[in-house]
């Protein structure tokens, strides 16, 4: 019989594609709520909610699997923002401040000190995300079972 | 005309307010930890928001509350060196001098970066990271770092700047600078020095006259001039250019005092190298005053004695040397060395 990959690129995709998205929010949200301690500890609340629920409202009439990836943004968001922002906060103010003072504008401040001192970290929670959402079953079974043949019809 | 008019209150209980002409030159700020030295030049630099007042540069306004301007700071062109290392450790020496001379042209660029190298002898670790580095030299790099951006003022935390290197950084930058200053060393090089404690500027002139003649109790005593003394105004000749200053154990004769009244009670400083001591006997004695050792520390160049009472004699090691078997000790006062604050 031969082996059918199909499930595994899905998941794949799925993981990427949040992974990415997350990333991005992540970062730029971590930057932003930097000095926040209130914004981003609400920004970390979906962390305590249960899958089921979170999956509970990517219950679409329509199968898509850039909903499921939407899904796993809700998982993966919290943690890179979260690591994103510590980062940000560890990094040398006295660094941040000598460019400041050299007339680098917060853009190029932004891209040629802040985040090369921070990726590490940022890597790390990136790496953890991925897993995360790949393995999140919850968020497979209640999303893509309901529309998979294994399932069978739906009541 | 540089000048920093500055009020900012950190809860609880710290407040600045102070007011700091910046001539050409060098401004030395000496004061004790917490007395608001940083603070004053990271608002300068624009790091921190002050409460009130305004700042300006080649009178050009940085700050100013009223009206709420607030210059943001990477466009005051100040220079700051902060008390940690701040070279990016991501980068090379070279490519943190190329980050800083982004506003120059391209050629001029690298024909600024050349000679900042050249100038602080920074070729061979030009290579490598600044963490390969010795502390001496990431200190040289971030010098030039800071003045390869060509800054309007500079302002040099306690980074660990010695005399050489500051006589270096004024060879290659025509801008004030504002110091602050670990030691009365280095306060020396400067042109001005501003003593500050508390967040207020206690007292303010040229190194030579403060650190000689502090008009404060609160000077002297942030000067370090251990010998501060209450004593009352015994006797006053102007005819003989003397008078006589009564403490509380013994009296002593000073040069005259004008603008004071005998009667009056006035604090003396006297530092502690321009003591004499010797052993008892000889001449007779004047302004000599008998004391019992309590003890006697050594110091890198000196040897402190400490009198019952307690009076402060620095002796110089070969000096303590001869004189250590003393049995009675005699403390002698110069009249020049009684300065009343």
């Amino acid at each position: 019989m031969p082996a059918d990959y199909s499930p595994l690129w899905l998941s794949l995709r799925v993981a990427g594609l949040s992974t990415v998205v997350s990333l991005i929010a992540g970062v730029w949200l971590g930057h932003r709520l930097r000095d926040n301690a209130g914004l981003s500890a609400a920004a970390a609340l979906p962390l305590a909610l249960p899958p089921t629920i979170v999956c509970s409202y990517f219950l679409f009439p329509r199968f898509d699997w850039r909903i499921a990836a939407a899904a796993g943004v809700v998982f993966a968001l919290p943690l890179l923002m979260r690591a994103s922002r510590s980062a940000f906060r560890h990094v040398n103010h006295d660094c941040e401040n000598a460019a400041r003072g050299m007339g680098a504008s917060e853009w190029r401040l932004f891209w040629w000190i802040t985040l090369p001192l921070a990726w590490r970290p940022i890597a790390a929670a990136t790496a953890l995300a991925f897993a995360r959402v790949l393995t999140e079953f919850a968020a497979t079974l209640l999303i893509v079972a309901r529309f998979s043949k294994l399932a069978g019809p739906r009541p | 005309m540089t000048h920093a008019r500055i009020g900012k209150k950190i809860p609880p209980g710290f407040s600045l307010d102070i007011d700091l002409a910046i001539p050409a030159g060098v401004t030395a700020l000496y004061g004790p930890p917490g007395a608001g030295k940083t603070l004053t030049l990271e608002m300068i630099a624009g790091f921190v928001t002050p409460d009130s007042g305004r700042i300006l540069l080649e009178d050009a306004i940085l700050f100013d509350a009223e009206s709420r301007v607030n210059i943001p700071p990477r466009r005051r062109r100040c220079g700051f060196l902060c008390q940690r290392d701040a070279l990016f450790p991501h980068m090379t020496v070279r490519q943190n001098l190329v980050f800083a001379a982004r506003r120059l042209p391209r050629l001029e660029r690298h024909r600024k970066v050349a000679e900042m190298v050249e100038r602080f002898g920074l070729s061979e670790a030009a290579a490598g990271r600044p963490r390969d580095a010795s502390r001496a030299l990431k200190l040289r790099a971030s010098v030039a770092r800071a003045l390869i951006a060509e800054p309007k003022l500079l302002l040099v935390d306690d980074c660990g700047v010695d005399e050489p290197l500051l006589r270096q950084i004024r060879e290659a930058c025509p801008a004030p600078i504002v110091l602050v200053a670990p030691s009365l060393d280095l306060c020396c090089a400067a042109g001005e020095l501003v003593i500050l404690d508390a967040g207020r500027v206690v007292e303010r002139g040229s190194p030579r006259e403060v650190l000689d003649r502090p008009d404060s109790v609160q000077a002297a005593r942030l000067l370090g001039i251990p010998n501060i003394l209450e004593c009352t105004i015994a006797a006053l000749d102007p005819g003989r250019n003397t008078s006589r200053l009564e403490f509380e154990r013994f009296a002593l004769a000073a040069p005259y005092l004008p603008g004071h009244l005998r009667g009056d009670r006035v604090w003396v400083a006297i530092r502690a190298e321009d003591l004499r001591v010797r052993a008892a006997g000889g001449e007779p004695p004047v302004n000599v005053v008998p004391a019992s050792l309590v003890r006697a520390t050594p110091r890198e160049r000196s040897v402190r004695l400490e009198f019952a009472g307690p009076i402060f004699v620095d002796l110089s090691q070969a000096e303590y040397a001869r004189q250590k078997d003393n049995k009675e000790w005699l403390v002698e006062f110069p009249p020049e060395a009684l300065t009343v604050l």
